[in-house]
């Protein structure tokens, strides 16, 4: 069950459940592309999986502008000469309530989250199509069930399990699946600044009482994107400790 | 992995489940025989359960002969299934993990569906699924550690002359959810799989393949399909998945509301 002739995109993985997602790829031998719009964080990621010797690069780039995209998926069949696997991972939230958000808060969510992941699914799906295999998770969240204060966020991350449905209707006959996975609470550094009631309520919500980590989503992410995972397609897992059984 | 992988005692595999104890409710199908096969491929002690002592005794035999470790374990009503799970305990003293494949019928309509046949029907899948769930549950609960999957399949969302299956499949996936919001702070976890169109020995080329046309993927599912997520789930790592429901039905979920 490895990954040495696979060649995979992930999406803001210089930092996060990205980041941890790339690495377990590319520890079991896939050719993984770093990206993230932050520059130094992309170098330092790929700089770091080269020295255990993975096969890695980095593209800096935007996901919700078409040119960049475009760019990364050159680069990418310059240097690996395929691509099997796409993990739409990049994504930001602006929350708010309904009243204070502004025009560029939903532009910006919807841009990144979705028309980001529409984007770069676009790009290479000629290349999955004409090997008649192909993989592709999209990072959604439990969210999208809806939540006060999370309309762009919400809205964007619904989205993307209407676009991981469609794309199964469309591309499946090509030997592509297309899979959602909806993460729920997770550590990452935007945890570590809450305050601790805040911590407390949030995981009182959780089944398991636990928090997530970044390699539970991964594990997720793997399972979609091996190869035995061909009859898998238009899922949405959540991977969030029972939260979306009942958050209430 | 492909058909004839599953069970190749001799292989690497990524997975080991050694010491870990496995209960199948059913393996006296082609699904519940490949997930005996793989997981005593990957030393795990599995615990056959069925009513078809002949077909049992077979599996129990290969798997032993092949060296894995089996116990066979005969079953026959609901209330047959506190025996067997005590029986299961006094030997091994533990299961980890409980695969709940119950619930294959005939085709059936409403009007040629007598109320007996129907509540046969949910006494062979629902009731003794609920028998394990309930047995086992408990015990894995005081130990802090299990991993449950209900095997049911697409008809659970509703399809012509499967009423009957529909029932017992839906109330499955309500209990899974139930169950898994008791048991997640214990440290288990409960997920279901439903399974799509699937193969079948007695299954003719041009059936087969009149199926796939409408399967997105444009192919039929297999026991090695089915045995990939029942892996994910029965994993230690996947801790933080329950109470979710997993289509192993090559997208064709997608054509139903209801299936997220």
């Amino acid at each position: 069950m490895g990954f040495a002739d696979r060649v995979a995109i992930v999406t803001g993985s210089a930092s996060g459940i990205g980041r941890q997602t790339a690495l377990r790829l590319a520890e079991r031998g896939a050719a993984v592309v770093i990206n993230d719009i932050d520059g130094d964080k992309v170098r330092n990621t790929v700089d770091e999986f080269r020295r255990n010797g993975w096969r890695v690069t980095g593209v800096v780039s935007d996901v919700s502008k078409k040119a960049e995209v475009e760019n990364m998926v050159k680069e990418t069949i310059d240097k690996f000469g395929q691509i099997d696997i796409l993990i739409n991972n990049a994504g930001l939230e602006r929350a708010g309530a309904l009243r204070k958000l502004s025009e560029s808060d939903w532009d910006l969510t919807i841009d990144v989250n979705l028309k980001g992941a529409f984007l770069c699914t676009q790009a290479v799906h000629g290349y999955m199509v004409e090997k008649k295999y192909g993989r592709i998770i999209n990072i959604s969240s439990r969210a999208w069930l809806g939540g006060p204060g999370q309309a762009p966020y919400a809205s964007a991350k619904a989205g993307l399990v209407g676009l991981t449905r469609t794309l199964t209707l469309e591309l499946g006959r090509n030997g592509i699946t297309a899979n959602c996975i909806a993460p729920g609470l997770i550590h990452t550094p935007l945890w570590e600044e809450l305050p601790e009631k805040d911590k407390a309520f949030l995981l009182s919500k959780v089944p398991t009482g636990q928090l997530g980590k970044a390699d539970d989503v991964a594990e997720a992410v793997l399972f979609f994107a091996d190869d035995a995972a061909g009859f898998i397609s238009g899922q949405v897992l959540y991977v969030c400790g029972g939260r979306s059984l009942f958050s209430g | 992995m492909n058909v004839e992988q599953i069970g190749d005692f001799g292989r690497a595999r990524a997975s080991d489940y050694s010491g870990q104890v496995v209960l199948i409710s059913n393996v006296c199908d082609e699904i519940g025989a490949g997930v005996a096969r793989d997981l005593a491929s990957m030393n795990a002690i599995v615990g056959l359960c069925g009513v078809d002592k002949k077909a049992l005794q077979s599996l129990f035999t290969e798997i032993t002969d092949r060296g894995g470790r089996a116990i066979a374990l005969p079953i026959s009503t609901a209330e047959a299934v506190s025996e067997v799970v005590d029986d299961v305990y006094t030997r091994i003293e533990n299961i980890d993990i409980l695969v709940n494949n119950l619930g294959a019928t005939a085709d059936c309509g409403i009007a040629e569906l007598s109320v007996h046949d129907f509540k046969n029907n949910i006494d062979s899948s629902l009731v003794r699924s609920f028998a394990f769930l309930r047995e086992v549950v408990a015990r894995m609960r005081s130990r802090g550690y299990g991993r449950i999957i209900n095997i049911t399949d697409l008809s659970y969302l509703g399809l012509a002359k499967k009423g009957n299956l529909a029932a017992a499949h839906a109330a499955i996936f309500g209990l899974t959810r139930s169950i898994a919001l008791e048991t997640a702070p214990a440290g288990i976890t409960v997920n279901t799989l439903v399974k799509g169109d699937m193969s079948a020995a007695d299954m003719s080329v041009s059936d087969a393949e009149k199926i796939a046309k409408r399967i997105p993927v444009k192919r039929i599912g297999t026991v090695a399909d089915v045995v990939h997520a029942i892996n994910f789930f029965s994993a230690k790592s996947t801790a933080y998945v329950t109470g979710q429901t997993l289509f192993v039905c090559g997208g064709m979920s997608a054509y139903f509301s209801m299936s997220v």
